[in-house]
């Protein structure tokens, strides 16, 4: 059983559009800071949460200072329209690459601190950011009593390592994280 | 993000770098569009000996290479 029914929807596409920047920036680990940017990216969190910060912001940080060309661009080199082949792909076989049938969450049996996300073309490590931020959710989702993670257990995830690359980010932002804590606490509250 | 003209600049030059980064692309780009109709044939049923045979592989390395991804979802049950 794949690790991603712990999450709830839209969590679980915070994970795996994770995955895919991953692979967009050619990382070896999933990091936290993938995981920050994937959750910048997607809808607003519950009230009162607000992250502060835009995606553009929190990319530009992932992405460092010279960005390397992506798969569009260098495909583009060999006369590959990379958007036009994955908008046929999904045509023909009615799924998208970021489709949460085709990816999978799961934990080596023979080594329990490797978790690997996989789904299409991509298979990629947590790196230990990562997977803390993943244990953390499921904690605090679990000490609310929720059936599943959802994105504001993820930021819980977060936030719960001070020096984690994911709060330095906010932090360069100027994010009040403890205003973000309280926000957490009081969603926490009363989502349980 | 770096423009088309350097990019393009960049593959006309006889730095190997560009055009390996390209083929690495490529071949990114098979494995998504690999997986996409693997996951497709299963959903419609077909057996792993079928898709190896037109992927022109053995069964043993297509098995290997995507059941664990679909595993829990048997062939011709969509998801």
């Amino acid at each position: 059983m794949t690790m991603l029914t712990w999450f709830d929807p839209a969590a679980r596409q915070a994970v795996i559009r994770a995955g895919l920047l991953a692979g967009e920036h050619a990382r070896p680990l999933l990091g936290d800071d993938l995981l920050l940017l994937a959750l910048a990216e997607g809808p607003s969190l519950a009230a009162p949460l607000d992250l502060s910060v835009s995606a553009a912001s929190v990319r530009a940080h992932v992405q460092g200072a010279v960005p390397p060309p992506g798969d569009r661009e260098l495909l583009a080199t060999l006369g590959i329209d990379l958007d036009e082949v994955r908008q046929r792909a999904a045509g023909a076989t009615g799924l998208r690459r970021d489709d949460p049938a085709l990816w999978r969450l799961h934990r080596s049996r023979t080594r329990p601190l490797r978790v690997t996300l996989s789904g299409p073309a991509a298979q990629i490590v947590l790196a230990e950011s990562g997977r803390k931020v993943v244990e953390v959710a499921r904690w605090a989702s679990r000490r609310g009593h929720r059936a599943q993670i959802s994105r504001e257990d993820l930021l819980w995830g977060l936030l719960a390592d001070g020096s984690s690359a994911s709060v330095r980010i906010l932090r360069r932002h100027q994010v009040d994280i403890a205003r973000l804590w309280a926000g957490l606490q009081t969603w926490h509250q009363t989502a349980s | 993000m770096t423009s088309m003209t350097e990019l393009a600049a960049a593959v006309d030059s006889d730095d190997p770098a560009a055009g390996l980064a390209a083929v690495a692309a490529l071949r990114r780009l098979t494995d998504e569009l690999e997986a996409l109709h693997v996951s497709n044939a299963r959903v419609r049923g077909w057996t792993w000996e079928q898709i190896a045979a037109a992927l022109g592989v053995r069964r043993q390395s297509v098995h290997k290479k995507h059941a664990g991804r679909l595993a829990g979802r048997p062939a011709g049950q969509p998801s």
